[in-house]
């Protein structure tokens, strides 16, 4: 009201169609709101019913190829292209999940293509989901059996290996089952309250919302707010579905996935937990000893700086027991928020309301907060990459070039205000403030962290420069405060071992992994001995 | 901070907010404020030459405006005149013309070492120093009465919507309505907001992914064939426009919602038929200051038609150069002056043949040959080099190379971004209102917001690229 001139403003108080003038008016614009509300209620509940009445095959599998894999059905009339599912698969020798639909029949027998070439691939996990993620059963991998053009296939603890013929384009896998596959429809009531609970109160918001806006809209007797209005509420059940569905199939980026994981299995029963960066990645994903339950293997990248480990850390405490143990692999140092790709990364996945109050707070920038809040609200903005794909046909690298990193060209001069303002603004580093966090909270939970440091390239003294200083000056200090912290002195190693100057090359990666393996072993050896002091006391 | 930005939208939240509850006067002073700032993000530099160009002009216009004397008021104007010009010509122009010296001297055979200046170009110095010189002149003129108040005139110089990429809004229209109340309406809010929605979804949509397909062509070692060329002249044309109409309506929706009304720079371009009409709905404050500054004092059409085909020439030549130092800039003003030449003369050397007229008389078929030459001209405009139009020119003529089988995903690509836009465009073309949008039903309104809501969110390309015309 306070925006209009006087006149108009006269003219709305005698309009009597306002929703305040009368008590019938009041009811209608109620009636209005609620039947919308319920309108919308009732097909959020469909839409999440279809969503989640989806059933999904998931195999946890890794690869020597790119390709795509796919499973047959065999539903009581053999195997045929029709009864199948697809998914691309990404050759890199890291596990991933892979999800096909299942169908909603009985199935009798399956038939499992994991690559379209010659390969070799590593089958940790097969189990069914429902469209929100839980699990609803699994399979024993002893049922996998070789079919077609599969050289070996190899049963361990944990894993069932692979290996195709040479020059062949069709491996196959088969799959028994000892009694036939009836999952049915994954939808109940009682797995989902928290879903069941947000639709209720985005219900409430949402007749909130309608009753404000068809009071303004009524009001003022115009077309355009009504246009805006239908807009709105066509792009809030948008958004709403696609906060359903893209969650689980259109997470981009490994974090994405980590936290998506994280959220909807709430399974973890390890015993020690692997934080890191890529580097930290590269070699706990390789490592042989730590592909097993007694390890959560989540080390990701540099760009989440360890604002980003400290909010990982927090989110899988909140979700499972607290772990023995915390191990901290990073070649990187704490990071910094400002930095392009680490301030999109923060912004985009860590938008939980508490992290994204804990940002503002430390950060005191409005633009960073109402990014993270865009993130938050618009599904269809955070999965952006995805879905550009998929629509646009983009290929991954222009996809990328859409990644909405702050325009550093614009205001970025060392003479721009915001520049000049900036120390006024942010008080200290903030990925510096979540290490220092992320100790208080573990040593308040009695779990030590071990912040390792694999080998330096001796081409970049610099970064090792960094480690140093902080193992000199700022890590005693930390440890005396939290006795539950450790960390080791860096080292170097030659140059000659790593790929791109960071990442270990096949040589390096094995002296890496040698390493790790030796003090994990010592790290074990060092918790079970302080257990064993506390079981004495 | 630029229109696309988060920032911006932040910045222009509160800044609205505060506006709104202040009384008339002190939103002037607020205004000065808010753009001062808005400037500042990007170089508080930038913030001495801004003031040094509002205190010379504010004080010339008062100059002027109390001389009784004519050679008083043509020796205040030179006064302003040359102080413009030399900023624009320091800080934009000196480098360029000195190593034109140089090259010359070179070719003469003299050795000479170009003598280079080590200064920062700050944005939209061309856009704010010929609206500052336009309002001198038509003091000096007579059009417009000379400010007294010092705050209205820097409020006219540095108003935020404009200071970066114009348009570069006459003193005439503008200074009025900075004196005057502002009333600010729901419609006005409406109009705005839909402008703002618009010229966002030119620039994030259309022109910075158009962006992704022209960049390559251009910037690539190896040499694209001469339909690549072609392609990439169409996604270019499309390009510049969503880029530079795109900030000129969100600079008109930014004003609008301030309460001012201000100009449409681009009334739909590519639907002329002829040159002529094309620089009267392309870049229409800069066309417009180029003729009522230089094209008409210099004589314009009354004096034969080689005089006219000179002065035609020369204001072109200049408004390439006006664009950037550079000679590709100065080759795209002489196109343009040229087409504009060839248009006057048409009519001496067309053969008055019906079957021709037929074929040719047609509005579709004169807008789309019209469209080609345009195109021809952008592909001047964007080459990094002298030596890569005569690329262009060569790959065009000789190596044309059309491949279905290997082009069509960048043509498809290129229809993904275009159709929406002529889809609207037809629409506005028809009713003959650019914001022919906010008259259609209800449901055909909606469904056009979700859309673009969508186009802008999902494909829209965010801080990739800056506004090209912020460079000039």
């Amino acid at each position: 009201m306070w925006l209009l001139t006087k006149d108009h403003r006269q003219s709305v108080l005698k309009n009597k169609a306002l929703p305040y003038s009368s008590l019938k008016a009041i009811r209608v614009f109620g009636l209005i709101a609620g039947a919308a509300a319920l309108i919308f209620f009732g097909w959020r509940i469909a839409g999440v019913y279809t969503e989640v009445s989806q059933t999904y095959l998931q195999i946890s599998m890794k690869s020597s190829a790119d390709g795509t894999a796919q499973v047959y059905y065999d539903m009581g009339g053999g195997l045929s292209e029709a009864d199948s599912a697809t998914a691309s698969v990404i050759g890199d020798r890291v596990y991933h999940d892979y999800r096909f639909r299942l169908p909603h029949r009985p199935v009798y027998g399956m038939r499992f293509d994991p690559l379209m070439s010659e390969g070799w691939v590593a089958i940790r996990q097969v189990r069914w989901l429902d469209g929100l993620g839980y699990p609803l059963g699994k399979m024993d991998l002893k049922h996998l059996l070789p079919l077609n053009n599969i050289a070996s296939l190899t049963s361990t603890d944990q894993e069932v290996q692979v290996v195709t013929n040479q020059g062949i384009d069709d491996p196959q896998i088969g799959i028994s089952l000892p009694e036939p596959l009836k999952v049915g429809k994954g939808f109940a009531l009682w797995r989902h309250p928290a879903v069941m609970l947000r639709i209720l109160i985005e219900s409430a918001a949402l007749f909130f919302f309608l009753a404000l806006l068809l009071s303004v809209c009524f009001s003022w007797r115009r077309k355009i707010p009504f246009a805006v209005l239908l807009a709105l509420i066509i792009i809030v059940g948008i958004e709403t579905r696609y906060g359903i569905e893209l969650p689980a199939t259109a997470s981009y980026h490994e974090v994405d996935k980590l936290l998506y994981h994280l959220q909807t299995e709430k399974n973890g029963q390890a015993d020690y937990i692997v934080l890191g960066d890529s580097v930290g990645r590269q070699i706990s994903t390789k490592a042989p000893y730590l592909q097993n339950n007694k390890y959560a293997v989540m080390a990701t990248n540099q760009a989440i700086t360890m604002t980003g480990q400290y909010f990982i850390a927090q989110r899988y405490l909140h979700y499972n027991k607290a772990p023995r143990g915390i191990i901290l692999l990073t070649a990187s140092t704490f990071g910094d928020l400002d930095r392009d790709l680490s301030d999109n990364y923060i912004q985009r996945t860590f938008t939980d309301f508490s992290e994204i109050l804990e940002i503002f707070l430390l950060k005191r920038d409005p633009v960073f907060t109402a990014k993270m809040l865009a993130y938050r609200w618009l599904p269809s903005f955070k999965y952006r990459l995805s879905l550009q794909k998929r629509w646009a046909g983009y290929t991954n690298a222009e996809s990328l070039t859409g990644v909405p990193y702050n325009n550093k060209n614009s205001g970025a001069s060392g003479y721009s205000l915001l520049r000049l303002m900036k120390p006024y603004l942010e008080k200290e580093n903030i990925p510096r403030h979540h290490f220092t966090a992320l100790l208080k909270l573990l040593n308040e939970r009695h779990i030590p962290l071990f912040f390792l440091v694999p080998a330096i390239n001796d081409s970049d003294p610099e970064l090792y420069r960094e480690h140093e200083n902080l193992s000199r000056k700022l890590f005693p200090e930390l440890q005396k405060r939290y006795p539950n912290f450790h960390y080791e002195d860096v080292h170097f190693l030659q140059s000659r071992y790593y790929g791109d100057g960071m990442h270990f090359n096949e040589a390096g990666l094995k002296i890496e992994i040698q390493q790790l393996h030796w003090k994990i072993a010592d790290i074990e050896n060092h918790v079970s001995g302080e257990a064993g002091k506390g079981d004495t006391r | 901070m630029v229109f696309n930005s988060f920032g911006f939208f932040i910045f222009f939240i509160f800044f609205f907010g505060i506006y709104l509850a202040l009384p008339h006067r002190a939103r002037n002073g607020f205004l000065i404020a808010g753009s001062y700032f808005f400037y500042g993000v990007w170089d508080i530099r930038f913030l001495i030459l801004l003031g040094l160009t509002t205190l010379i002009d504010y004080s010339v216009g008062l100059a002027i405006s109390r001389a009784r004397e004519e050679r008083w008021r043509k020796g205040y104007l030179l006064v302003s005149v040359l102080s413009n010009l030399t900023i624009l010509g320091l800080f934009k122009y000196f480098n360029f013309f000195s190593d034109t010296f140089a090259d010359i001297m070179a070719l003469c055979g003299l050795q000479v070492h170009p003598q280079h200046v080590r200064l920062f170009l700050p944005v939209g110095i061309s856009f704010y120093t010929f609206k500052s010189l336009s309002y001198t002149i038509d003091v000096y003129r007579r059009t417009v009465a000379a400010t007294r108040d010092l705050i209205d005139y820097a409020v006219y110089v540095s108003f935020f919507p404009q200071l970066l990429a114009g348009p570069i809004e006459r003193a005439p229209q503008l200074l009025p309505q900075i004196a005057g109340m502002r009333i600010i309406t729901w419609e006005k809010i409406q109009g705005g907001a839909y402008q703002i929605f618009w010229g966002l979804f030119l620039k994030v949509f259309v022109a910075d992914n158009l962006s992704l397909l022209v960049n390559p062509i251009f910037t690539q070692t190896a040499t694209p064939t001469g339909f690549e060329y072609l392609l990439a002249g169409y996604a270019f044309a499309f390009q510049i426009y969503g880029d530079f109409a795109g900030y000129s309506y969100i600079s008109r929706g930014i004003a609008c919602m301030l309460g001012f009304e201000t100009m449409f720079n681009f009334n739909l371009p590519y639907f002329s038929r002829n040159p002529r009409e094309f620089w009267h709905r392309w870049h229409i404050s800069l066309s417009t200051w180029l003729r009522d500054y230089l094209y008409i004092p210099l004589g314009g059409n009354q004096h034969g038609t080689f005089k006219t085909s000179r002065n035609l020439m020369v204001t072109m030549l200049l408004g390439g150069l006006w664009h950037g130092a550079n000679f590709t800039f100065l080759i795209w003003g002489a196109y343009h002056g040229l087409l504009l030449i060839l248009h006057r003369w048409a009519p001496f050397f067309t053969p008055n043949v019906s079957w021709l007229k037929r074929i040719f008389g047609g509005s579709w078929i004169k807008m789309i040959l019209l469209f080609h030459a345009v195109v021809l001209g952008w592909l001047f405009f964007r080459a990094e080099s002298f030596r890569q139009i005569i690329m262009i020119l060569d790959a065009m003529l000789g190596n044309f190379q059309f491949d279905p089988a290997g082009h069509h995903q960048l043509l498809g690509r290129m229809a993904f971004y275009v159709v929406p836009l002529l889809a609207v465009q037809l629409v506005q073309y028809q009713r003959d209102n650019l914001l022919a949008v906010l008259t259609m039903p209800l449901p055909v309104r909606a469904f056009v917001y979700t859309a673009l809501f969508y186009l802008v969110t999902i494909f829209g390309l965010y801080g990739a690229q800056n506004f090209i015309y912020l460079q000039f």
